[in-house]
């Protein structure tokens, strides 16, 4: 990469001395160190329940640590519970978390049995080389790590990062004045700025608009210099691959270049990625991050054919072979029934999946139904806990991202895995709905409405809304099912739609829309809570004399109450959930092994393994995936067989569910016969029979 | 703007300056033969022979270590005299990265070979090694090649890479590879007969080696039990966890997708050191501009995209492509162009993706060589006809006759059928011919690289001291400096102009001369970013300048090369 021109250097070197103003704000959250030193001591206090493992290094140099906790020799065989917190880089609320869940199980009694029967892994920082970013230096988000990336290809590296303008210690936003530009100050909330086009009468631009005064108009720029002089500000920041964006499901080459060129990558995601492959134990994962996942279920990230849950197009080549209008789009299912009993297929021994594979139908994009039942029981309890505790189960919140430690869990290793957020500026309390009162089909209903919850309304109700709101009839009541079921359109985005599309509401200029909405009720909670985190517009010059204010939320303002310490009964709700999470995974045991003589010293072994735990054994993505072993239920060697094999197998047992074993042994009176269960993801069982004269149970 | 008009005007290149003259060699340089294949080891000692006889040109490196631990050979093709290899247009070559694809690596050192060879005595060899760098990897897959030799092995296998893969998902990892149960060094087929209306087969009339599938209303005494090996876990099943499997032509980073979607993907992209190795090292080269990857079999030029869910190639580097295959189907006799998705079959994560779409390199992946076996020409081999080929051309040397023994699960069966290099790769008498024919079609495509030089200048006062220059650079051959994908994908920098000795008011990309139509660039003028000049086209470059007297105009093209042009504004 080439060297930054010379007097660029000079300026940047000449606002990182006159930077240093630290900025009020946030209290009791761990640096790195810190975090460090708490794990040491733990483990050091604690060597029988908790070891710390060494699972890579960042490109800056820094470990990655995750805490292993579980009692006696069989920990690293048990299904286990992964936790990581911070691969994002700018999620400190979930370092918070993770610290208490390793504290709680160290500590707390009822939570420290769960160890004999349950390892967990957590990780309190999987990006350490952002962690401190928001410690340390001019506050800005940070989500790279040290590698270095050109983001605007210009041929330079990080030559045009954020600079502190107003000097308050933090990277808020800019407004420069510029008749052309696209933000107004919002006209009840001037400390906002809005699109002009969301409080503008429709058609923007020109007309009677013009006459309503756009001189009032601004960019709108993070807070910085154009230090490049291209003309864009801080396009390429020092910050170098986004960890969290570095995995292989959806990855975002070539839309992101912080994404990187590859997945895997940057150090810190490939040696994630062969810490879960060295560790095929673990059964569920809980990434504390800036998405949440059970409060809204997870959506699709595009791309791929997605043969699992939507309709596709069979080549045509395939399609004369199976009998297909290669025109028409169709179900896997619908192609597996024409296919199954083909002489190739039999041939071949194919399975759906293999068929699918073949067809190119590429890879998952939504969640399996039998997967999205199960988040959607967690999301019960959840939203429980969370109002137990008086906390908001109703705020908005993020879906995770293309490239994202989560998706990859999920949709390449079968891991139940889960996004949550810890925290979030509430909704102010005049708008949430009583507990148990039915969600409302109305313009703002739908804003905050989850996809499932959309799904429950009929055809009719739903079709009788969009006439109420003044929906065109071409865009029907099906097609919105569809379309929601589909996970191509949000409820929140239909929402939006109806808006500007003209339907209910829309029309009145002053309305806001949702997101407007939720950046005042934002802003009303910081005034009441946090208002250091509110940085006034505050004049600047830039270069050539050029007037701009610098202003707005501090970048941590939505991510982090002010101290660590108004976390408590969030973290309260997730340690629980975690812990509960646990509780419920599935373990095998052989509940039955008995035998029968059928004569001259021939036994008949039965065996029946059985999962006790709430959850299945696999997701059916793992199934899908084929991304763990199967459940093996088989006869240990030393027993002889008149005929068969020593083994069976079963994709996936669910709660209670069976897996029936049956040999034909040969063996003398007195011998004994091992029978065991093994699988990966929930444990491992065995029983010894001595056999006798007529049978033996 | 229309290449004729500038051809008219302008003496289009500088002079070469002295002619090239042959390569003396500091020792004498490896002779590789070329109607044999050669083990790991050999090739290892062709490559540090090349580097000891022409130290200055040729670098050798170890770019990584393979999973087993064997040197991961880069082989760097440079003239010292004309600059450094990072300074000029570059092509990466590079074969055998399925263990069973042997040929391609004598195609690699035939390349090598032909090039230093015919420096300075073939005009225009010398005008390509003065121009461009060259990068080799002979052997993508060491230990697929050592264990391929060592064997046993067959045509087909292995293919992976060294890393055991679980593949029948019973805990046990390549437990259940093939046996060479008569112990001859192949792997062979078995085949059993059995009683009457038992067997799917029956022996050939004629020729009892051949076994021929029943007729509908036929029985048949035979059944063909797949190559040689047995049950060696106890699970009912032969065969099933032989050595990995996992495929590096699947491991690349571009659109890698797992398992489920296909096989062999390995566990996450470029997770194998040999393909990372690669990968790692062409980020530090992007002057890589094009890039060729040997295969067999099939007699094919393959070009991506490898899923029809990509995006599709845009026209500009299209017309690269399709004039690069289009001349490889006439000089290889028998080959077909061909779209990797749409006429053959689904991939992701291959070589020709990862170079094309990661670093914007012009690429192709050649299936060499398709048996000759149809020797009637009527487009079908038959059994009777390949085992004539056996008797008549080889004289019964690809053959290895059935033999009979005993089998621990099947009992009595027969042991017997084609050596490992038959099918996928040329007897020796026709291997150097389609080594050549192979090295050629890199060198065409290679002669495609793209070949930049400053046109026309035209400079006219505008003022009191400030100057507008007009100044064309040419690019006359196919590959465009920038090729259309990476400049839309934004994947790598474009060019960028630059003018030193005056202060740069304004710049801009001159859309029409004659109509003085300009673009200018908004910011920055002193840096103008030029998104690359198209294959055979040209582009204009338009500077306000503010000063007098000569000032030096600099070209900086990453796949393209370097250009200095000195102008007098006057």
């Amino acid at each position: 990469m080439s060297r930054l021109p010379g007097p660029l250097v000079g300026l940047l070197v000449f606002f990182a001395l006159g930077a240093a103003v630290p900025a009020a704000g946030y209290e009791g959250y761990h640096r790195l160190s810190e975090v460090e030193a708490a794990l040491r001591e733990w483990a050091g206090r604690h060597p029988d329940r908790m070891t710390l493992v060494d699972a890579g290094t960042s490109a800056g140099g820094h470990k990655l640590w995750v805490a292993r906790l579980g009692a006696g020799a069989g920990a690293g065989e048990r299904a286990a519970v992964f936790v990581g917190a911070n691969v994002a880089g700018y999620h400190h609320a979930g370092t918070e978390a993770a610290l208490d869940l390793v504290r709680t199980l160290l500590e707390d009694d009822a939570a420290a049995k769960l160890l004999g029967s349950v390892t967990f892994y957590v990780a309190p920082v999987l990006n350490p080389d952002a962690h401190d970013a928001f410690f340390d230096g001019v506050r800005a988000r940070r989500s790279g790590n040290a590698m270095t990336v050109d983001r605007d290809r210009d041929g330079f590296t990080a030559e045009d990062g954020y600079d502190d303008l107003d000097g308050d210690g933090r990277v808020t936003e800019l407004r420069i004045p510029d008749l052309a530009g696209e933000w107004l100050p919002h006209p009840e909330e001037p400390r906002l700025m809005v699109r002009r086009d969301s409080t503008a009468p429709s058609g923007g631009i020109g007309g009677e608009s013009s006459a309503k005064g756009w001189a009032g108009a601004y960019r709108l720029e993070s807070e910085g210099r154009d230090d490049d002089g291209d003309g864009r500000y801080n396009e390429d920041p020092e910050a170098g691959i986004a960890v969290d964006s570095n995995f292989p499901h959806a990855f975002a080459f070539p839309d992101e270049p912080a994404a990187g060129p590859w997945p895997g990558y940057a150090p810190e995601a490939r040696a994630l990625l062969d810490f879960f492959f060295a560790r095929p134990q673990v059964a569920a994962a809980v990434i504390y991050g800036p998405a949440n996942n059970l409060l809204e279920l997870p959506q699709s990230l595009g791309g791929g054919g997605d043969p699992g849950t939507q309709k596709f197009k069979v080549p045509p080549e395939a399609a004369e072979f199976l009998g297909f209008d290669p025109e028409q789009e169709y179900t896997l299912d619908e192609v597996w029934e024409a296919a199954k009993d083909l002489p190739f297929v039999r041939r071949q021994n194919l399975t759906k999946e293999q068929l699918a594979q073949f067809l190119g139908a590429g890879p998952a994009t939504r969640p399996e139904d039998d997967d999205q039942k199960l988040l959607e029981r967690l999301a019960k309890a959840y939203e429980k806990r969370l109002e137990d505790a008086r906390l908001d189960a109703e705020r908005p919140v993020k879906q995770y991202a293309r490239g994202g430690l989560t998706p990859w869990l999920y949709y390449q290793r079968g891991v139940l895995a889960l996004e949550l957020d810890v925290w979030g500026i509430p909704k102010p309390e005049k708008e949430r709905k009583e507990g148990d009162e039915e969600k409302k089909l109305t313009v703002d209903g739908l804003a905050d409405m989850s996809a499932e919850d959309f799904l429950a309304f009929s055809e009719e109700e739903v079709a009788a809304f969009l006439k109420e709101a003044g929906v065109p009839p071409r865009f029907s009541a099906a097609m919105a099912i569809e379309r929601v079921k589909a996970g191509q359109l949000t409820p929140a985005q239909m929402a939006q739609m109806i808006q500007t599309g003209g339907g209910g509401g829309g029309d009145d200029p002053e309305k806001d829309d949702p997101r407007t909405r939720r950046r005042r009720d934002v802003l009303a909670w910081i005034d009441a809570h946090h208002p250091q985190a509110y940085a006034p517009w505050t004049a600047v010059t830039l270069a050539g004399g050029l007037r701009a204010e610098a202003g707005g939320l501090d970048p941590f303002a939505e991510l982090a109450p002010p101290s660590a310490a108004d976390l408590a009964a969030a973290i309260r709700v997730h340690t629980g959930t975690v812990l509960d999470l646990a509780g419920r995974l599935a373990r095998v045991e052989i509940a039955s092994l008995e035998a029968e003589e059928l004569g001259a010293g021939v036994y008949r072994v039965r065996a029946v393994a059985v999962n006790r735990g709430e959850l299945p054994t696999h997701t059916k993505m793992a199934v899908r995936s084929r991304a763990h072993l199967p459940v093996r239920l088989e006869l240990a060697a030393g027993a002889e067989l008149v005929t068969g094999q020593r083994a069976v197998t079963a994709e996936r047992l669910e709660r209670a569910g069976a897996l029936r074993g049956e040999w034909l042994v040969q063996a003398r009176p007195g011998a004994t016969v091992t029978v065991r269960v093994v699988t990966e993801t929930a444990g491992s069982d065995e029983k010894t029979l001595t056999l006798s004269r007529g049978g033996s149970r | 703007m229309k290449l004729s008009r500038i051809v008219t005007s302008m003496v289009l290149l500088p002079s070469l300056g002295a002619a090239a003259e042959p390569l003396t060699p500091a020792a004498p340089p490896p002779d590789p033969p070329f109607n044999r294949v050669s083990t790991y080891e050999e090739v290892t000692g062709y490559l540090e022979g090349y580097a000891a006889a022409y130290p200055d040109w040729v670098e050798l490196e170890s770019i990584g270590k393979s999973i087993e631990g064997r040197d991961m050979w880069l082989l760097t093709l440079n003239n010292p005299a004309t600059g450094p290899d990072l300074a000029k247009p570059a092509m990466y070559v590079d074969g055998n990265i399925h263990a069973n694809e042997v040929q391609g690596t004598e195609a690699v050192i035939y390349t090598i070979d032909f090039l230093l060879e015919s420096y300075g005595r073939l005009d225009r060899v010398s005008e390509l090694l003065d121009r461009a760098a060259f990068y080799f990897v002979p052997m993508v897959n060491p230990d697929g090649r050592a264990r391929w030799f060592a064997g046993p092995s067959t045509a087909h296998f292995p293919r992976t890479v060294m890393v055991p893969v679980d593949d029948d998902r019973d805990g046990l990892r390549d437990e259940d590879g093939y046996d060479d149960l008569d112990g001859d060094g192949v792997i062979t087929l078995m085949r059993k007969e059995v009683p009457l209306g038992e067997g799917g087969f029956r022996l050939h009339p004629k020729d009892p080696r051949i076994l021929v599938e029943v007729e509908a209303d036929e029985l048949g005494d035979y059944v063909i039990l797949g190559p040689e090996g047995h049950d060696n876990d106890g699970d009912g099943r032969v065969n099933e966890d032989a050595i990995g499997y996992v495929d590096p032509n699947r491991t690349w980073g571009y659109d890698w997708q797992p398992e489920y979607v296909q096989n062999g993907a390995g566990l996450y992209p470029l997770a194998i050191p040999e393909t990372r190795s690669i990968a790692l090292w062409a980020l530090g080269k992007p002057n890589v501009a094009a890039a060729q990857s040997f295969h067999n079999s099939g007699k094919m030029i393959l070009r991506g995209p490898g899923a029809k869910s990509h995006p599709r190639y845009p026209r500009v580097d299209l017309r690269a492509y399709d004039l690069i295959g289009e001349e490889g189907v006439r000089v290889l006799p028998g080959y077909r162009y061909l779209v990797s998705w749409r006429d053959l079959y689904t991939t992701y994560g291959a070589t020709d993706d990862h170079f094309y779409r990661v670093h914007g390199a012009i690429t192709f992946t050649n299936e060499l060589y398709e048996a000759p076996t149809d020797l009637d020409g009527d487009g079908e081999t038959s059994d009777e006809e390949r085992m004539k080929f056996n008797d008549v051309l080889t004289l019964g040397r690809q053959f290895v006759p059935w033999k009979e023994l005993d089998h621990p699960q099947y009992g009595k069966i027969e042991v017997g059928g084609f050596r490992q290099d038959v099918g996928r790769i040329p007897e020796g008498w026709m291997l150097e011919e389609e080594t050549h024919r192979n090295a050629a079609f890199v060198l065409f495509h290679a002669h495609h690289l793209p070949k930049l030089a400053f046109g026309e200048a035209k400079v006219k006062a505008v003022g009191e001291g400030l100057w507008r220059l007009e100044i064309t650079v040419v690019n006359e051959r196919a590959i465009p400096s920038v090729t259309e994908w990476a400049r839309q994908a934004k994947v790598h920098r474009v060019d960028v102009a630059t003018v030193e000795g005056a202060r740069v008011v304004a710049s801009g990309l001159v859309d029409d001369g004659w109509l003085d139509r300009v673009e200018l660039q908004d910011h920055r003028p002193e840096r103008l970013m030029v998104p690359g000049v198209d294959g055979v086209a040209s582009r204009t470059l338009f500077f306000l300048l503010e000063g007098k007297g000569e000032v030096t105009v600099r070209y900086d093209s990453l796949k393209g090369g370097k250009l200095a042009r000195k102008v007098t504004l006057r």
